[in-house]
Parts: C-alpha cells; sequence; structure tokens
C-alpha cells in the first residue's frame, strides 16, 4: 500500500526552482531522500506538508488529498526536524499537556513508555536537551499520536556518530516493530546506508533517481587507481572523475566493469555515488 | 479552535501584557493623557508576539492538525481578550479616582464612559495596522508596530485636540455627571462597533494574507 505519492510537484523562488517531483514509497518502509545542500530536499518536504505552496502538483498522504484533508492527514503523520524545537523555556511536560489534546487518538501509555525508553526527564526545559534528545522527544509525541507516516528532515545532523547510531537503530525498530514509515531527508548519506530501504535523490530541483536502494548502488562502481592505467574506452564512461597525485577516483556504470581492468573496482556507496553524480553534473 | 485558545494561554501569553493591564492604573493620576494606557496594551501585545516569534511559534502551530485560519483567528482571540481585560481594568480604578478627584482631568479627555469609547476606536486601529502587516508574513513586527504607533499618537493627538475644540466633547465628553455619562452612551456604543467592525476587517485581511505565506 503507498502510504506517499507526490505527482509533478512544482515550486518557483526568485533564484530556484522545484521541477516535477514525483515519487511514491510504500507503507513500512524508509525512504531517504538525499541531495546536496540547497538541492530542494527541505523544499519538497515543506511542499507536501503545505508549509510552502506548491505552484503544481498533487499530494497524496495515506490515501488523503493534502488539497482536502490536510488537517486529517496532519493528525496521521509526525514530523520531526533536527535542530528545530519549539518554545525552548518550556518544561517537555508543559509542551506535551498543550500538544497532545491536538490529537484525538493520543496514547498515553505510550507517550510514557517512549519517554522511559528514551530516557527523557520531563521536567527539564527543551533548551537543557542535547540535540539528539530533542530529536527524540519530537519522536515520542509523534509516536504517540499514531503517526503513520513520519517525515524526518535532517534529523541526524549535528549529532555525535553514536547519538546518531541510536537515532537509526530507533527509527529501524519504529519501522520493523511498530510499521511506521519514514521519509528521511539528509545530506548525511552514510545514515541511508544502514537504513534506508528505497532512495529518491534530488538534484538541483529535479528528482535525478527514485527506486530501491539496491538498485541504485547496484547500478555504479567506484573505480580507483592509477590515473596511467584508464584507457581511453573506460575514460570516456567515467562520471564525475577525479585525478590527483596520479591516482585516479571515479564512479562507472555496473556494465562498464569490464574496462577497469588494472584499476580498483569496488561497490559504490551512496556518498560516493551522489557526490560523483553532482561532479558530473557540474563540470 | 478551544485547543488552540489553551496553547495560546499556556504557552503564548507572557507575563508581560498582563503586567501592563495593571497600567489602566493611570487613571488615578490627577492630570495625565489617559489613551496612553492603550498605547501600553499595545505595546504588551507587540512583546508579547516578539517572544512568540523567538520561541518559534508560527512553526510549532503550522504542523499541528490546525488550519492557518484557526492559527490567525486563536491569535486574534488573544489579542481581543488582553484589550478587553485593559478596558476592564480601567472600570475600578475610574471608580476610585471619583473618590478624590475635584478637577477633572486639565491635560486631556476625563476617565470616563467616552474615555472607554475612543479607547475601542484606538485599539481597533491598531488591530486594522498592526496584525495585517505582520500576518504578510507571520515573521515582520518593528515596522508594523513603528507604523501603528504612529497612528495610535496621530489619532491620541486628534482625540485629544476635538476634546477641546468640538463643543459636545468639550463639554458632555468632559463631564463625570450622571446625566452627561448617559449622554456619553453613543461614543462609548460607536466605539465598540467600531472595535468590533475593524477588528474583524483586521481578521479577514490577516487570515487571507496568512493564508498565502510560505513558511
Amino acid at each position: 500500500m503507498e502510504i506517499l505519492r507526490l505527482d509533478g510537484l512544482c515550486k518557483q523562488y526568485p533564484a530556484f526552482r522545484l521541477e516535477n517531483v514525483s515519487f511514491s514509497m510504500e507503507a513500512g518502509t524508509i525512504m531517504g531522500l538525499i541531495g546536496r545542500n540547497g538541492a530542494g530536499k527541505t523544499t519538497t518536504l515543506k511542499s507536501m506538508l503545505h508549509l510552502v505552496h506548491p505552484d503544481a502538483g498533487r499530494i497524496t498522504i495515506c490515501g488523503l488529498d493534502m488539497d482536502t484533508d490536510e488537517r486529517a492527514i496532519r493528525s496521521r503523520i509526525g514530523f520531526v526536524s533536527g535542530g528545530a524545537s519549539y518554545y525552548q523555556r518550556k518544561r517537555l511536560r508543559d509542551l506535551t499537556d498543550v500538544t497532545k489534546d491536538f490529537y484525538p487518538g493520543w496514547d498515553g501509555e505510550r507517550y510514557a513508555r517512549l519517554v522511559r525508553q528514551f530516557s527523557l526527564d520531563e521536567n527539564k526545559r527543551v533548551c537543557e536537551l542535547s540535540e539528539g534528545m530533542k530529536v527524540k522527544y519530537q519522536l515520542a509525541v509523534a509516536m504517540s499520536h499514531k503517526a503513520e507516516l513520519l517525515i524526518l528532515d535532517e534529523p541526524t545532523s549535528g549529532l555525535d556518530p553514536v547519538s546518531r547510531d541510536e537515532l537509526l537503530d530507533t527509527f529501524l525498530t519504529l519501522c520493523e516493530q511498530e510499521g511506521v514509515s519514514i521519509l528521511f531527508s539528509t545530506h548525511i548519506t552514510s545514515d541511508l546506508d544502514a537504513c534506508a530501504d528505497t532512495i529518491t535523490y534530488i538534484q538541483n530541483g529535479r528528482v535525478a533517481v527514485s527506486g530501491s536502494k539496491q538498485a541504485l548502488t547496484g547500478a555504479y562502481l567506484s573505480v580507483q587507481g592509477p590515473d596511467a592505467a584508464c584507457g581511453a574506452a573506460l575514460r570516456a564512461k567515467l562520471i564525475g572523475a577525479r585525478s590527483h597525485r596520479g591516482e585516479l577516483d571515479a564512479l562507472i556504470r555496473a556494465e562498464d566493469a569490464g574496462l577497469a581492468a588494472g584499476l580498483a573496482v569496488s561497490p559504490a556507496n551512496l556518498e560516493q555515488i551522489m557526490v560523483h553524480l553532482e561532479r558530473e553534473a557540474e563540470a | 479552535m478551544k485547543l488552540l485558545i489553551k496553547k495560546e494561554w499556556k504557552l503564548t501569553v507572557t507575563p508581560v501584557p498582563l503586567l501592563f493591564l495593571l497600567l489602566s492604573a493611570l487613571v488615578l493620576v490627577p492630570s495625565y493623557p489617559y489613551y496612553v494606557t492603550f498605547f501600553y496594551n499595545a505595546l504588551g501585545i507587540f512583546l508579547m508576539l516578539q517572544a512568540a516569534r523567538e520561541n518559534r511559534d508560527v512553526y510549532y502551530m503550522a504542523l499541528l492538525p490546525v488550519t492557518k485560519r484557526d492559527v490567525v483567528r486563536a491569535r486574534f482571540s488573544t489579542v481581543v481578550t488582553l484589550q478587553l481585560l485593559q478596558i476592564t481594568a480601567c472600570i475600578p480604578f475610574m471608580l476610585l479616582r471619583r473618590g478624590y478627584a475635584q478637577i477633572n482631568n486639565p491635560v486631556g479627555i476625563e476617565a470616563n464612559l467616552a474615555f472607554l469609547g475612543f479607547g475601542f476606536v484606538l485599539m481597533g486601529l491598531f488591530n486594522l495596522t498592526f496584525l495585517p502587516m505582520h500576518y504578510k508574513n507571520g515573521y515582520d513586527l518593528g515596522k508594523p508596530f513603528v507604523v501603528s504607533s504612529v497612528v495610535l499618537f496621530l489619532a491620541i493627538v486628534l482625540l485629544e485636540t476635538l476634546d477641546h475644540v468640538v463643543p459636545y466633547m468639550k463639554t458632555v465628553c468632559e463631564s463625570y455627571a450622571p446625566a452627561d455619562l448617559v449622554r456619553q452612551l453613543p461614543v462609548l456604543l460607536g466605539g465598540v462597533a467600531v472595535y468590533a467592525l475593524v477588528t474583524y476587517l483586521a481578521f479577514r485581511t490577516s487570515a487571507a494574507r496568512f493564508e498565502q505565506v510560505d513558511l
């Protein structure tokens, strides 16, 4: 079952354009939304949530149309943003006391359990929490109103590796045990290597790729080695090639692997794919 | 809507506009331009909205299952409540003043029903200028406050001037004799009507503008 579908989302700014963004995700999966800074990830998420007004396009979430069922959709999703928090001087208990009333399906027992599980102290003020704990608090609230789709905007940015690992583990647990769907925007692609099922890669306001992570990583190979060992046939196939001190670093399509004799060829990860495709686009 | 109002009073309303309600006691000063009380009310609302902006209140509300129109409606309900409380807070001090004041206020209008009526007009003018300008982007507060303060100041100067030149105002609106208080009722009721009308217009404009805002 589809939990999210975007069809032809467009948004024009004076210096940036989101152009015909379309993708969909299945319920119970984790999708990584990747792209460099300014590529349009946050604009896509904000358009989805109607925080900005798309110029064109259709947004369907949980089978409902965002244009006509915005309020119902908002009660079925949770938005978690790294670095963003509200009412910093308020205690978690007070903030939750106000927020919970907006959600008819609020599960107080579940909230209490998540507060214990995430080691949150409800008597603390928001500003007293670490960045990781702020994200966990937002997650606890979102999960307690039984959000079916979690939209996470850069939730791990600014976190140390241990906190990031803990959060990724939490996302996977939510997905596996609670059947929650997660749309996860980040430019830290290594986070997605660990947990994403599908990837949507946005480049200059357009969807460059949207599909399974396996298909994307399987489509490319990383090539490294002496520049001199790179023949003309292979050179024509290199993607986002860089050569320093006689050492070549590039990406090739998996079907071109046969041309890379004499060079080290290895499976490409998301970061390598993104970096080389961006470099190729700029060339 | 009830939930948003609860949210406003539990999270958004700061002590400042509530403390400024006590400035209704300025009518106890024997000689003072009493309309300034309503400027303090405006200042309290401005400072409260500044705190709300620093707390990213607009984003907090934007992610709740409510419409942008509801967000604006809740904010207007808070502002109107604070303004009605300011008027209400004036009444006991006005009655107290009657106990010792031997002369009418020499520098401006007397603290009576006409004063409250014109006070409603002043607060309506503030709502009409400040809030729709703020909701152009849901962020700007400084420029709207400067503009609305200038409007308030000019309106106060105009009202105080009329108080000295228009016969009805010079005689009836400067008095607190019971018979004159009855004759001031049209000013009070007219002030309430103007306040209600312009505040409604301000709400409609603000809601329409905020609907178009990209957060």
